[in-house]
């Protein structure tokens, strides 16, 4: 689902990001998990939209490793990239909370997954 | 099984500009390789499709607009610093010296073609764009080899296609 704003895409990415830096495959697998197995990004999304949060400062590349003769570049969160998900975040609250008062829905939202 | 996959991989990544194989190249075949389910020969439709696309798309969006394009293609202006990585790969990429020729033939007729707009005889238009055609895309090594080497220095690369400067920027 596309709102205006942020891609879901990015949004899930910088989201992935916000506990420490991950390189490919472990941002791939923490997008799963966070959108419970609905979001699978292809190594080409997953570059494309990188490259984009990079230009516009929002991620960067933190360090490399060599793990069984692979390269893996790790992508960490820049203080751009976090106020932008912390701004977005809340947009999507504020948006969240009003959707629950003009649909009539009340009591506790029903939050998924099982960590915070 | 592995290699296999690995080279299907890398033979993927051609959709890709060689700007985006020299940075990305290495890190995007680790992260397919471990995305690989085991026992598998090839990337799946799935992800070769996702490659490919979003190959193109690079290619598609990492262009310079185009009037700016015209102006290098057809007047030899120089590109932004934004854009030297793209010409870099435009030079030395493959039939530079005939996409340039091509835009030089067309320019030069369209010149030509223009002053002489009230007396054009049909006929002379048949032979003449084709002949200009054939011989404006005939290869002269030397002069082509000393046009790239010309642009690349004017876009701050060295003769031999390297960055000059300390830092290797984007």
């Amino acid at each position: 689902m596309k709102l205006s704003g942020m891609r879901e895409q990015s949004y899930l990415i910088l989201l992935a990001l916000a506990p420490a830096p991950l390189y490919g495959y472990g941002i791939i697998a923490a997008v799963r998990e966070l959108s419970d197995d609905r979001v699978r990004l292809g190594a080409g999304t997953l570059y494309g939209a990188l490259d984009r949060l990079a230009s516009d400062g929002l991620v960067a590349a933190d360090r490399d490793e060599v793990v069984g003769g692979r390269l893996r570049r790790y992508h960490r969160l820049t203080g751009a990239g976090r106020a932008a998900l912390v701004a977005e975040t809340e947009r999507l609250a504020d948006l969240h909370a009003r959707a629950r008062r003009l649909l009539g829905i009340t009591g506790p939202a029903r939050l998924g997954g099982a960590t915070a | 099984m592995n290699a296999r996959y690995e080279r299907h991989c890398r033979r993927l990544l051609r959709a890709y500009p060689p700007r985006f194989r020299e940075r990305h190249g290495e890190e995007l075949v680790g992260t397919m390789l471990d995305a690989a389910a085991p026992g598998r020969d090839r990337p799946p439709v799935r992800d070769v499709w996702d490659v490919i696309r979003s190959g193109l798309l690079f290619r598609l969006r990492d262009r310079p607009p185009v009037h700016r394009w015209l102006a290098y293609r057809l007047l030899g202006a120089g590109l932004p610093e934004r854009w030297r990585w793209w010409v870099r790969d435009d030079v030395l990429g493959r039939g530079h010296a005939l996409r340039s020729h091509v835009g030089n033939v067309a320019l030069m007729s369209l010149v030509l073609f223009a002053l002489n707009l009230p007396s054009i005889d049909p006929g002379w238009l048949l032979t003449y764009v084709p002949a200009t055609l054939v011989i404006g895309m005939i290869p002269i090594p030397p002069l082509n080899r000393a046009e790239r080497r010309r642009i690349l220095t004017k876009h701050g690369f060295t003769p031999d296609s390297r960055a000059r400067g300390v830092r290797e920027t984007r």
